[in-house]
């Protein structure tokens, strides 16, 4: 098959990843691997993102597929379970929400900011070096550090199976693949209905 | 002539990521809707690559039954 743009996005991933450790605000940009697939699943009924665009799946098909770095055993049943996906994607929200929450407390002026990074919700990493202090309003800011906190940590919860499993074990309970499978089957229900 | 054996997806248990469609040689899948993959078994030959890359691990390859070979002529 000839090779489109979009199967080059893997290395979009790698600058992604790259530039918050240069600059935290670039974490903004994550907003659209967040909201992109949304829209898709929303408005067009379809999981194209998860399907062709998606930089991190391919990420992981390149490094466990084509650089072997994956046993490519079967995933655990459990894994890609209703249950877990769903509960994995409830947890994620509520984490999302929390950061959220902290980030309207750095707005409100109730908390300081906190230039650090908190890698699968419990080890805080000093991440100061990547922000200058008074570049833009803290809250800004404050989202920057928890937003890459989250895509950091999801990125390497996705390496950890990808090496135990196969290549994309990830994508079975990646939040964002949960949900826009689970719009689209909602969507595909009412399509029937009507 | 067809290939005596065929893809099946589980639609109960696809997460619909698309692995699969990625790595067949044939194009003979297709992620329905968002929803889960659908194997065309007129293209499908049985190479069993689907299967060895899904992550839900719900392809499994079949052999083809009479009601199918009734089409080979
Ligand atoms: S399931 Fe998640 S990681 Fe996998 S392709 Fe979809 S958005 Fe990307
Ligand atoms: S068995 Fe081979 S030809 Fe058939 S759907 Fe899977 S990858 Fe495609
Ligand atoms: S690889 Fe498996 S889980 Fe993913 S779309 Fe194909 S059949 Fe579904």
């Amino acid at each position: 098959m000839k090779k489109k743009w979009y199967d080059y996005l893997w290395i979009y991933e790698i600058v992604y990843f790259s530039l918050g450790f240069f600059n935290i605000l670039f974490a903004w940009l994550g907003m659209i691997d967040f909201l992109l697939p949304l829209c898709l699943a929303v408005f067009g009924g379809n999981k194209w993102f998860c399907n062709r665009l998606c930089g991190r799946g391919q990420l992981y098909t390149k490094l466990g597929s084509q650089m072997k770095c994956s046993r490519n055993k079967s995933t655990p049943k459990w894994m890609y379970s209703t249950w877990f996906r769903y509960g994995f994607l409830l947890f994620f929200l509520a984490m999302f929400g929390n950061m959220v929450f902290q980030t309207y407390l750095v707005g409100a002026g109730a908390r300081s900011l906190r230039e650090a990074i908190k890698l699968f919700w419990t080890f805080r990493i000093p991440w100061g070096w990547t922000y200058t202090a008074g570049t833009v309003p803290d809250w800004v800011a404050q989202y920057s550090f928890g937003f890459y906190s989250l895509m950091l940590t999801s990125l390497l919860l996705g390496f950890v199976v990808m090496g135990l499993y196969k290549p994309r074990t990830w994508c079975t309970f990646c939040p964002m693949g949960t949900m826009t499978q689970g719009i689209c089957k909602l969507r595909a229900g009412k399509d029937k209905e009507e | 002539m067809k290939s005596k054996r065929f893809a099946s997806a589980d639609k109960k248990v696809c997460v619909a990521c698309g692995s699969c469609v990625l790595v067949c040689p044939k194009q003979a899948i297709t992620v329905v809707k968002g929803c889960y993959a659908n194997v065309d078994k007129d293209l499908c030959v049985g190479c069993g690559r689907c299967a060895g890359i899904c992550p839900a691990g719900c392809i499994s390859v079949k052999e083809r039954g009479a009601g199918d070979e009734k089409e080979v002529v």
